[in-house]
């Protein structure tokens, strides 16, 4: 703009003269509403409602998406760092449950527990399956635990057999010897006929049940026999993988030649 | 001023009623429309698109003021012009940035050029001519602020601006209208001299 610009519009007298300015009626001017409002589509009240809303798109808006959305992303990626677990098996948090609940049941006074541990064999299931027999014996022997009262435990075990495979009788371990530590004392609860014979198919896992009153509800928990074995060696320590061991051992490319004699990594 | 009838009648749409109101309030509503638009055609579609507004406001509402429906009238209209005039974002965004033209004071003639311009005394038809020749944001701020008597901030709610770009604006305004008076006005002289 020039610097000598003096403003002479008078602003007042101005605004005067176009207030009281008014425009002669145009004969046109209905027809070309008329045809206007007829043009024009008539708008629902949602439509209407929709055209209120105005959304702009502006700083105050943009600038609090972008943080937001910078926030989640990055506790998102915080959150993959801490790795939750869950894929565990039913049958280890059982074990893991009984084995809290025996290493405190001394401590507990508010129960009576009446544990029945019983060894059920899981097998794998003979393909000729004709003439299957099938045999459980169950023996249910006593197990003292200090104060608490008494323990029942009952060893069930269950077993496929093949007639074909009659050579190969199975050992039923007698009850001592079956669970040496902790000594339990089994009892057959139930046998087959003597003269049937039948052959191992498979290895046999025995799982201990237990049976227990807490708050007079009875609960039952399979407790696997060999987690009740220990896992250290005879020195008391654990058993140490050992390391890998790496032969030193001459190029043959380079033994004809006199040369010196690398070391090649096996 | 609308009767209660004509409301009514308004309300369910009768054609008669609309029409006596249009015809009623037209001079008043196209006198706002010329100022804020650029030529004759963008005030009439602006005059229907105010007319519409104000229909569907009797027609919305429940227990209308007239007294207050006549005070609303202009101002419902100010506010469709301001939104047909935004709407046109090609020419307000563009035309909005642009200085004025300088002339250059070289070829400037002492003897010829010494007219004395009576702006109090100017047509109406240039006056309204020269605020149509206005870039949109300056016509606009100009027309809010000067002729229909809204402040600065008044206007720079409603034209959706910052009050110092409204505020540049108006001091732009003021300069090319003054601008544009002096260049109409020797137009309209050389125009009459050629008959």
């Amino acid at each position: 703009m020039s610097s000598h610009f003096n403003y002479e519009i008078d602003e007042k007298a101005l605004r005067q003269k176009m207030l009281n300015q008014k425009a002669t009626l145009d004969n046109d001017a209905w027809q070309r509403y008329e045809t206007h409002r007829n043009q024009a589509p008539k708008n629902s009240k949602i439509e209407s409602a929709f055209k209120t809303i105005k959304f702009s798109i502006n700083k105050n808006v943009v600038l609090p998406l972008i943080f937001g959305s910078v926030i989640i992303a990055f506790s998102f990626l915080l959150f993959n760092f801490i790795s939750i677990n869950t894929t565990k098996k039913k049958v280890e948090t059982k074990i893991k449950t009984s084995k809290q609940f025996i290493n405190s049941s001394n401590r507990a006074s508010n129960y009576k527990p009446k544990l029945v541990a019983a060894a059920v064999k899981k097998d794998t299931i003979a393909q000729d399956s004709l003439s299957i027999l099938s045999s459980t014996i169950v023996t249910t022997p006593t197990l003292q635990i200090s104060s608490t009262p008494t323990v029942n435990v009952a060893i069930n075990k269950t077993e496929n057999t093949n007639t074909t495979n009659i050579n190969n009788s199975i050992n039923i371990p007698s009850g001592e010897s079956l669970y040496p530590s902790p000594s339990i004392k089994t009892t057959p609860v139930a046998t087959t006929s003597k003269n049937i014979k039948y052959s191992k198919t498979g290895e046999t896992i025995y799982f201990i049940k237990l049976e227990y009153v807490f708050n007079g509800e009875t609960k039952e928990v399979y407790l696997r026999k060999s987690s009740l074995e220990p896992k250290l060696n005879q020195m008391g320590t654990r058993n140490k993988t050992k390391p890998e061991t790496m032969e030193a051992s001459p190029m043959p490319s380079l033994i004809d030649n006199g040369q010196e004699k690398e070391l090649e990594l096996r | 001023m609308l009767s209660a009838d004509t409301i009514s009648a308004i309300q369910k749409q009768d054609k008669e009623a609309i029409r006596h109101v249009f015809e009623e309030y037209y001079p008043k509503v196209f006198s706002i429309c010329i100022r804020y638009c650029k030529n004759k055609a963008q005030a009439n579609l602006a005059t229907n698109a105010s007319f519409d507004s104000i229909f569907n406001e009797i027609s919305n509402s429940k227990n209308l003021n007239q007294t207050q429906f006549d005070q609303n009238i202009s101002t419902k209209t100010i506010q469709t012009c301001i939104e047909l005039v935004k709407s046109i974002r090609s020419e307000y965004y563009v035309a909005s940035t642009v200085y004025a033209n300088t002339p250059s004071a070289k070829n400037y003639n002492l003897f010829e050029d010494v007219s004395i311009i009576d702006y109090n005394n100017i047509n109406n038809d240039l006056l309204i001519k020269s605020i149509q020749q206005l870039v949109p944001s300056q016509r606009l701020i100009f027309n809010l602020h000067i002729i229909d008597g809204f402040n600065l901030q008044e206007s720079a709610e409603l034209l959706e601006a910052n009050e110092h770009t409204v505020k540049s604006n108006l001091e732009k305004a003021r300069y090319n209208l003054q601008k544009g008076i002096e260049k109409n006005l020797k137009e309209m002289k050389q125009h009459e001299q050629s008959f």
